[in-house]
């Protein structure tokens, strides 16, 4: 009988990451060809989507690591990337909590925007821990499996892709299409034009913390404007 | 510090965020007024990502080249589609069209 709770809510949970789930084919790809392309070792690259899981954290780690930006730099710059997993772990923690202790940390590491998401929306409907949990799971996992198998393969054959295919420009490529859906309102909006530009602004600072001076304007600039 | 380093620091406090309010402050809720402020985190850092790696090059302005079609493309795709796929898709391949004919 559980079994069957189990198996349908983890089934369910496949299904509606499927979409997003293919997504992920693109951008690790262009992650792993990043990582070819880049003076880091490819099983440093590799074992981050293990360490890291998360790609625009891993992308912007590696970018700066390969243009020798100081160490503080870069590792600030992934971990602010990934400030939004507190704001997700908020979120689900009303559900965790009615999931046994030892499966906490697990379902936590397999946390995503993507799985966050869905699951979310799921719990809207469906009030059995069990179900969400198995829900949760069935969304994650794949995600998980996708991002490894995707990023290795990217790593393997884009030493192989011509330089004269220009690949480096899948960097702002892949972050103007996490950037454009993050701007949902006005105050997000300002935030995305004054980070930018004072990041341009700021683009001689020491050690690359330009990057981090024009996000802090931004947050600061969108603040201001939000009521 | 070696790149292996930065990455084990990254992931290790990446799994601290992630765990944060699920585990040992499962209960705490955040301010709502940290909350409004953490919803900005993500299009700052990401405008300034996109900003100088699109319009920089070596420190300096980058010269118009595809790079700048290919980002106009992708951005009005992801904006009219919402999908990051056809968006990634969209924007390569303007990117290649316009390096090819240059």
């Amino acid at each position: 009988m559980t079994d069957t709770v189990q198996r349908r809510a983890a089934l369910e949970g496949a299904r509606a990451i499927l979409p997003l789930n293919a997504v992920l084919f693109p951008l690790g790809l262009v992650y792993g060809v990043t990582v070819s392309e880049a003076a880091v070792d490819d099983w440093v690259g590799g074992l981050a989507s293990t360490l890291v899981f998360a790609a625009a954290a891993q992308l912007a780690l590696i970018d700066l690591i390969a243009d020798d930006a100081a160490w503080i730099t870069a590792v600030s710059t992934a971990l602010v990337i990934n400030l939004r997993f507190v704001m997700y772990s908020a979120a689900l923690a009303p559900s965790f909590a009615q999931y046994p202790a030892a499966w906490r940390l697990p379902l936590a590491y397999l946390m995503t925007d993507q799985a966050t998401g869905v699951s979310l929306l799921h719990n809207e409907t469906e009030r059995d821990p069990l179900a969400r949990r198995w829900y949760y799971l069935g969304a994650a996992v794949p995600l998980f499996v996708t991002w490894l198998a995707t990023t290795w393969l990217g790593i393997a054959f884009g030493a192989s892709i011509p330089s004269s295919w220009e690949l480096g420009f899948a960097v702002p490529l892949t972050f103007i299409c996490l950037l454009i859906p993050s701007i949902r309102d006005r105050a997000r909006l300002v935030a995305a034009i004054v980070g930018g530009v004072v990041s341009l602004l700021a683009r001689d600072a020491p050690n690359s913390t330009g990057l981090l001076i024009g996000a802090a304007a931004g947050v600061a600039a969108g603040m201001a404007v939000d009521r | 510090m070696s790149p292996i380093a930065q990455v084990i620091i990254v992931g290790v406090g990446t799994f601290l965020m992630r765990a944060s309010l699920v585990t040992a402050l499962a209960g705490v809720t955040i301010p709502a007024r940290v909350e409004r402020t953490l919803r900005l985190v993500a299009p700052a850092v990401l405008a300034a990502i996109v900003a100088q790696s699109l319009f920089l090059e070596d420190g300096d302005a980058r010269a118009p080249s595809s790079w700048h079609v290919g980002g106009a493309v992708a951005a009005l795709v992801v904006w009219k589609t919402k999908s990051v796929g056809i968006a990634l898709t969209a924007g390569l391949a303007a990117h290649w069209l316009v390096l090819g004919a240059t």
